[in-house]
């Protein structure tokens, strides 16, 4: 049945040699206007009142919906940042911007990162979009900020943005299980960070799935997909942890993407996990907001969870992307 | 506030070789250029313009007169496609003998992708059977694309002790509601190259690159932009350039040859008259035979350059240098190596 999955990770996994320690300083995000519930979502866009319960039945419960371009979402996350004192332009060479939809970026020929060094006073910046891992874009971005910064650590620190706003109700709603949000966030990455040092990442593309969506008349190739998923979370998990001799045991914080919180659940234990160790919350009240799911629950566990985070704490965050892609990367407090 | 800064790298990559398919090898005028490919039966463009409005009628803001412009222009194939062009281009690169199996494959465009729910990096990872890559996209530099890619995939490659080698494709089809023009600067048209970078390969070295963003040129269509934007995409080029010869331990005067970006012939003398470098050693070839090429524009350039200057020794330095989108300005050495590099034209079907 999976004869044809690839699971080779061996490229995946960066075994970088013990440099500077490159970690995440600071995040914010933002998420437009009020949620909508999914009950309401549907009614409005004239699905049944059963598709709803199955959106709930995994979890999801809100949705966040704006008529605003991008980047006015972006720039208000990385004003977050700015208002905390936690910005300092002067430092920051490097802004990358991740997202998933294509249409997620200002018409052509505005450039996200130009704009928001514009927009922050950020002058003497590399810029450029990431992208095309879908929602494990924003850890794509995370690996080429930290080489970036290993490799020329006058460039400072690194602001990665994130920000994705689906253009059509008919693209939000994904398979039954949840729905997509609107949102951006902001996290910047420097040297010897006070908060969460990475330890290592791995990404990882199963493609020969990427070329169209699952469908209910394909149900053979959505179980594939799925095995696919827990093989690859399992394989990924496994490679991540052993390279630095660290057993699930010693992860205070699984990390998730707040989308389907039932597969989630066995993914754990499929993967020798306890459901404790899962950070739930957000699954029903942010939802998933694409690329921005990292950031936000990064964000979220220092403001509810730091009583049961402490310095040399380990958190493992892990994420499926559509077309396939899985990113999985090890932190420490 | 302006681009005061930026950063350099050298890097022990090699260029291996460069595939190409551009949709039409015919010229046409600039008038003809501006044309926007239609596709009024394509469900996306209905998304697209709910997203980014119509772009048919946008006033052409062009500051600086046509004919300052590059004087031929690629003509959109109305059948090409993203990924079409794309793979034309790769299998050109491996038709040519070289192999195309590398640690990262890197989609570098500007332009929206061939469809909008699936990844055309993944897409492209499947179709060329590179399981063991890693398959991301590099965007919205346009024309710098590639140098930008260039320059990530040897910071990843220098790091990561992994990583070996990355195959850039580079690529970019325009179609509405998306302009084709530019302003302040340029009409650009659809193509896309293939090159293989390895570490320490056989091809010709890649001895430094230097990126940066002018910040003031983040938004043509802002209220805040520069005052003279040719100024600033001047000093902003001139900077980087600058700052690649440095890292390279050059001179203007030591470089045999430069490509510059095909989009503006104003920028081109300008620049040049700023570094000192006469215009005769300059190649203009590429931007006459098809203009601007979007993000596949210096791949391009740099393979019909391997193709016709014989003139040119091994371990002559090339100067390679472009702006984009969003202020973003490169630069590049690149060392003429000791044989001719495998470089390809894939014919897209007539």
């Amino acid at each position: 049945m999976l004869d044809d999955l690839t699971l080779k990770l061996a490229v995946a996994g960066a075994e970088i040699p013990n440099l500077a320690p490159i970690g995440i300083e600071a995040t914010a995000y933002h998420l437009p206007g009020m949620p909508i519930s999914v009950e309401d979502w549907c009614a409005s866009c004239g699905h049944s009142p059963a598709k709803a319960e199955a959106i709930r039945k995994h979890g999801g419960e809100m949705v966040y919906i704006t008529d605003e371009p991008v980047e006015e979402l972006v720039f208000r996350a990385v004003a977050q940042l700015e208002d905390r004192g936690a910005l300092v332009p002067a430092e920051i060479g490097l802004v990358l911007y991740a997202h998933t939809a294509q249409v997620s970026v200002p018409k052509p020929p505005r450039c996200m990162s130009s704009m928001v060094m514009h927009r922050f006073g950020i002058r003497r910046a590399f810029g450029c979009s990431i992208s095309e891992q879908n929602c494990v874009s924003v850890y794509m971005a995370v690996r080429v900020a930290r080489a970036m910064l290993l490799r020329r650590p006058e460039l400072g620190s690194a602001l990665i943005v994130a920000g994705d706003v689906i253009p059509s109700e008919y693209y939000r709603e994904i398979d039954e299980v949840g729905l997509h949000s609107d949102g951006a966030s902001a996290m910047i990455l420097k040297t010897h960070p006070s908060r969460y040092r990475i330890v290592d990442m791995m990404i990882h593309s199963e493609s020969a799935f990427s070329d169209r969506i699952f469908s209910d008349a394909e149900p053979q190739r959505r179980l594939k997909g799925t095995q696919a998923l827990y093989l690859c979370a399992e394989r990924m998990i496994e490679e991540l942890l052993a390279a630095h001799s660290v057993s699930l045991h010693d992860v205070s914080i699984i990390l998730p993407h707040n989308l389907d919180l039932a597969m989630w659940r066995s993914l754990i234990r499929f993967v020798r996990g306890t459901t404790d160790q899962l950070y739930t919350a957000n699954f029903s009240r942010k939802g998933h907001v694409l690329c921005n799911d990292l950031v936000i629950n990064l964000t979220d566990i220092d403001a509810e969870l730091s009583d049961r985070l402490n310095p040399g704490d380990f958190v493992l965050c892990f994420t499926r992307g559509y077309g396939w892609t899985y990113g999985a990367m090890l932190l420490r407090r | 506030m302006y681009m005061d800064a930026a950063t350099a790298v050298s890097t022990d990559m090699t260029i291996d070789g460069v595939g190409r398919s551009i949709p039409s090898n015919s010229t046409a005028t600039a008038e003809a250029s501006v044309r926007h490919r239609r596709c009024g039966s394509d469900p996306r463009e209905v998304l697209l313009n709910s997203v980014f409005g119509c772009a048919t009628s946008s006033p052409d803001a062009t500051r600086i007169d046509v004919a300052e412009l590059s004087h031929a222009y690629a003509v959109a194939d109305p059948r090409a496609t993203m990924v079409a062009l794309s793979l034309i281009a790769t299998d050109a690169l491996r038709n040519g003998g070289v192999p195309i199996a590398a640690d990262l494959l890197i989609l570098a465009h500007s332009a929206l992708s061939g469809t909008l729910d699936t990844a055309t990096a993944c897409y492209l990872h499947h179709r060329l059977g590179m399981a063991e890559a890693i398959p991301f996209s590099v965007s919205h530099c346009h024309a710098a694309g590639f140098l930008y890619a260039a320059r990530i995939a040897a910071d990843l490659t220098a790091v990561e002790p992994r990583l070996n080698s990355a195959l850039i494709v580079c690529s970019d089809i325009w179609v509405d509601p998306l302009p084709r023009r530019h302003p302040p600067f340029d009409s650009t048209g659809d193509a896309a190259s293939a090159v293989r970078l390895s570490c320490r390969g056989s091809g010709w070295p890649l001895l430094a690159i230097a990126n940066g963003n002018e910040p003031t040129l983040a938004d043509p269509y802002g209220a805040e932009v520069a005052d003279d934007p040719l100024q600033r995409w001047i000093d902003a080029q001139c900077l980087v350039i600058d700052i690649v010869l440095s890292e390279a331990r050059l001179t203007a005067k030591q470089i045999a040859c430069c490509i510059p970006q095909s989009l503006n012939r104003t920028l081109t003398r300008r620049v040049a008259r700023r570094l000192g470098l006469p215009m005769d050693r300059h190649f203009l070839r590429a931007s006459e035979l098809h203009g601007l090429l979007s993000t596949a524009d210096t791949p391009i350039a740099l393979a019909i350059l391997n193709e016709t200057r014989t003139d040119l020794r091994s371990g002559d330095p090339i100067l390679l240098w472009s702006a984009g989108h969003g202020g973003s300005v490169a630069a590049a050495i690149v060392s003429v190596g000791r044989s001719r590099i495998p470089t390809a034209n894939g014919d897209f079907p007539g």
